[in-house]
């Protein structure tokens, strides 16, 4: 007999992988980090948002939370990941076919969702969820007023510079908790 | 030169500025507008300043020079026409018009501490709405420049006095409200007492 980890239903016992999986896993949805493929993942995925990441106009990056219980990914790495993500973003919209393409706004995966918008100012806001969140638009829109409002007009924020402004992170706080609510996560 | 002096243009407005009439007022600015100008202002002080307090004293007196207009602008406007004598009717005065026409509502709340010290407070101080003071910078506070304003006031009605901002956590509020401390001059409580009334 075999049990489940969380003593529910049973899983499908798979030995814990040590090494990352190669391409076909990861695109379909794992982190960087070591995921075992696990057949009924969604027990596993917290539910509504993730992360909060805010990207200034060279790629580097300024904020970055998480939100729910998400494994914590290290602070150096975190640097790599929004500068990669910067680049890809660039890279998507020379790549489209079609005139006028900002580049990627939704990645669609088996375990999360990512949404992003960027402004025209270049700056990046992007979003993790548990896949099918609704209202992550309209989060970034939010996130991006609070940015205008707690950030840039705090006299003591340098540009470019790694976000530390108390009020922003509440009311962010506040607004990922208000996506949650309203959508009964 | 006679002619010069009543010149009125097209409009029949005279030409000289100090001929018109004022401005009615009640014309609101941007809050943003504001909050982006508030926030060069500091930045400019906060190069040029050695210390906190230093910081703090050059947006008061970035405060007074709009205090001490404030209180002749509301003044003239006032229907009444009355100038202010006692401490409880300038303190007043502060309170409802001056706030009023600065930051669209009345302060929340004016308190005495001691013979000669009376509080001012407002639970979320318009300038620093927007302000997140980091650790480094201790108990900086903004609103020195809204307590400039109120000394210009006080001190152009002649009450002088030393105002000062600082914050106070209030329980069951998240943010800390912002009180403006007055502590008047002796002459002024000599004054008060004389004119009759503690």
């Amino acid at each position: 007999p075999c049990f489940g980890l969380l003593g529910t239903t049973p899983l499908s016992v798979r030995p814990r992988v040590t090494a990352p999986d190669f391409p076909a896993g990861r695109l379909r949805g794992s982190s960087t980090r070591v995921c075992p493929r696990w057949h009924d993942m969604s027990t596993a995925v917290p539910p509504g948002v993730h992360s909060i990441w805010v990207i200034n106009k060279s790629g580097g990056l300024v904020y970055q939370k998480s939100y729910a219980d998400v494994p914590a990914i290290d602070t150096n790495e975190t640097l790599r990941l929004a500068s990669i993500w910067h680049s890809l973003h660039a890279i998507s919209a020379q790549l489209s076919p079609v005139e006028g393409c900002l580049g990627i706004e939704l990645l669609e995966t088996q375990n999360f969702d990512l949404r992003c918008v960027q402004t025209v100012t270049g700056t990046k806001f992007f979003v993790t969820a548990s896949p099918k969140t609704p209202g992550l638009a309209n989060l970034l829109h939010a996130v991006y007023d609070l940015y205008c409002d707690y950030v840039m007009k705090n006299p003591f924020y340098e540009l470019e510079m790694p976000i530390r402004c108390e009020l922003f992170e509440q009311n962010v706080q506040y607004a990922v908790r208000a996506t949650n609510n309203a959508f009964g996560y | 030169d006679a002619r010069h002096a009543g010149a009125m243009s097209r409009q029949g407005q005279p030409t000289n500025i100090v001929d018109r009439p004022l401005p009615k007022g009640k014309s609101e600015v941007s809050l943003s507008a504001f909050s982006f100008l508030f926030s060069e202002l500091v930045q400019y002080h906060r190069t040029r300043a050695s210390s906190i307090a230093e910081l703090e004293q050059k947006l008061s007196e970035a405060g007074e020079g709009v205090g001490s207009r404030m209180l002749e602008v509301l003044a003239y406007r006032d229907k009444s026409n009355r100038r202010e004598i006692r401490l409880q009717g300038i303190l007043q005065f502060i309170n409802t018009n001056v706030w009023r026409c600065l930051f669209g509502k009345v302060a929340d709340s004016l308190e005495i501490y001691n013979d000669d010290e009376y509080v001012l407070g407002d639970k979320s101080l318009v300038v620093n709405r927007y302000i997140s003071v980091p650790k480094d910078f201790g108990d900086l506070n903004c609103g020195a420049f809204a307590a400039g304003v109120v000394k210009g006031v006080l001190v152009d009605a002649g009450f002088p006095a030393e105002v000062s901002a600082y914050y106070a956590e209030v329980d069951g509020q998240r943010l800390p409200k912002t009180n403006i401390l007055m502590k008047f001059a002796p002459e002024v409580m000599e004054r008060e007492k004389r004119l009759g009334g503690a």
